[in-house]
């Protein structure tokens, strides 16, 4: 299924993105206007039932760009390509802790007028994010807000 | 506690049972007639950018009492935040730089924690929104040992809304460090959320359920009533919740009643002059907790 969306000769896959969390992608490294980009929507997975997968040509993501990313690609894999070969292969995972990007959805929290900072844990199937200033509890696959 | 001294308090969970009675002990020494001059020639600013009665002026009492002044707004419609748009965190960084340490309460959930990463001096959380008020929960710890000799097994009884309230929630958290007996007395609507209950069952707290005070009265030895936040739920639920002297006397002599304050009809002033009323006590505790705080805080360079 992934051939696909096409093999590229240098730049990246993101394979296996939990599904629906592409489009977050694409905006959070801003790609919409810049670079060829391959987008797999909605693709039956053995493992996964249905992911994700996005191929960027002619680049990288640089290690804060991957922490970032894998606020939605935990789980995926980044693959970087040379000559359609692929010559580094990361198996991404949640981060501990993410700043800025998600909004908390408590309105009456501090973090409105400031930055947001959450605490992000994996325990099985369960991730959740917890806000480090109004100390609320999220179920992080349910979040909808994002500073992209 | 070093990181009291370092960086005031923000929330409960920074303090582990042992400070939470050394703090308590210290308490108990002010209430005896301790007077100690910790705060001479210091300047805190009492910042309530929400206003609050009893815990404004008890605040700035504790601070008076160990020879300090403050400074500061009892609301915030006076401040350039509210009249120039001056930014939350420009307003913090400028108090920074006026105060050896800040009290502040404040509308929104964590602005504790924000101000006390974006400034130097100490921090002491006197409420932040729905989040947290622990200066509350240390005087309410200290009211329920005070007035019963000891805080472990102790039967209390938590009535009104055991949903919403932030002194309600705070209370069951500190209630896991001392294995209290929980009598969770609410109408329906009201009850404990299934998180907080999930906790309470990890920890292993013995708890039921009840839907009014009568069913367990001759049971308790504390109960700590709360006012229902109408604003919060639907015109349906019973507001005449609450306790009356007919109730009272099945009461163990042990009993004592404890209240937040401010109160509604739940609490009829009808009680106030039987043995069992303790909420005018224990907003006066209010005071020895807030001065034993302070000491430990900003006493330790001149104990030394």
């Amino acid at each position: 299924m992934t051939k696909k969306i096409g093999a590229i000769a240098n730049g990246v896959n993101l394979d296996h993105i939990p599904q629906g969390n592409a489009w977050y992608i694409i905006k959070l490294l801003k790609l919409e206007r810049k670079f060829p980009v391959g987008i797999g929507l909605n693709l039956p997975s053995q493992r996964m039932g249905f992911k994700d997968l996005l191929k960027i040509e002619n680049y990288r993501l640089t290690p804060e760009q991957l922490h970032k990313v894998s606020v939605f690609a935990y789980g995926a894999t980044y693959s970087e390509i040379e000559n359609y070969e692929v010559v580094q292969k990361i198996q991404l995972t949640l981060p501990a802790s993410i700043q800025e990007i998600i909004v908390c959805p408590n309105h009456r929290c501090v973090s409105h007028q400031y930055k947001s900072l959450f605490k992000l844990r994996s325990n099985g199937d369960n991730l959740s994010a917890q806000c480090h200033y109004c100390e609320h509890n999220y179920d992080l696959t349910k979040l909808t807000e994002f500073k992209l | 506690m070093v990181s009291l001294q370092q960086q005031g308090l923000v929330v409960l969970q920074d303090l582990s049972k042992q400070d939470i009675l050394d703090i308590l002990a210290h308490a108990k020494q002010f209430k005896n007639g301790l007077r100690k001059n910790t705060l001479e020639g210091k300047v805190l600013a009492s910042c309530f950018f929400e206003a609050s009665t009893r815990t404004r002026l008890s605040f700035e009492s504790a601070v008076a009492h160990l020879g300090g002044k403050t400074i500061g707004f009892a609301d915030s419609s006076a401040t350039s935040q509210a009249n120039k748009g001056e930014s939350f965190i420009d307003t913090l960084k400028m108090i920074n730089c006026y105060a050896d340490g800040m009290i502040m309460r404040h509308p929104n959930d964590g602005a504790a924690r924000l101000a006390s990463e974006i400034m130097t001096i100490p921090v002491v959380n006197a409420g932040d929104g729905a989040n947290q008020h622990p200066t509350q929960t240390l005087l309410d710890l200290f009211s329920i040992q005070d007035s019963q000799g000891q805080l472990e097994d102790i039967n209390l009884g938590l009535m009104g809304d055991l949903k919403y309230s932030r002194t309600i929630h705070s209370l069951i958290d500190a209630s896991k460090l001392f294995k209290m007996r929980l009598f969770l007395i609410a109408p329906l609507e009201l009850r404990i959320d299934s998180q907080n209950l999930m906790e309470l069952k990890r920890h292993g707290i013995s708890y039921s359920f009840h839907s009014s005070a009568d069913e367990v009265i001759d049971k308790l030895d504390c109960l700590y009533l709360t006012r229902l936040q109408k604003e919060r739920f639907s015109s349906e639920i019973n507001c005449s919740y609450g306790i009356d002297l007919e109730l009272l006397q099945r009461a163990r002599p042990n009993l004592r009643i404890m209240h937040p304050l401010p109160r509604l009809e739940e609490l009829p002033t009808e009680i106030d002059a039987t043995p069992y009323a303790y909420y005018f006590q224990q907003a006066h505790n209010g005071l020895f907790i807030r001065q034993a705080l302070l000491d430990i805080i900003f006493g330790a360079a001149n104990n030394d």
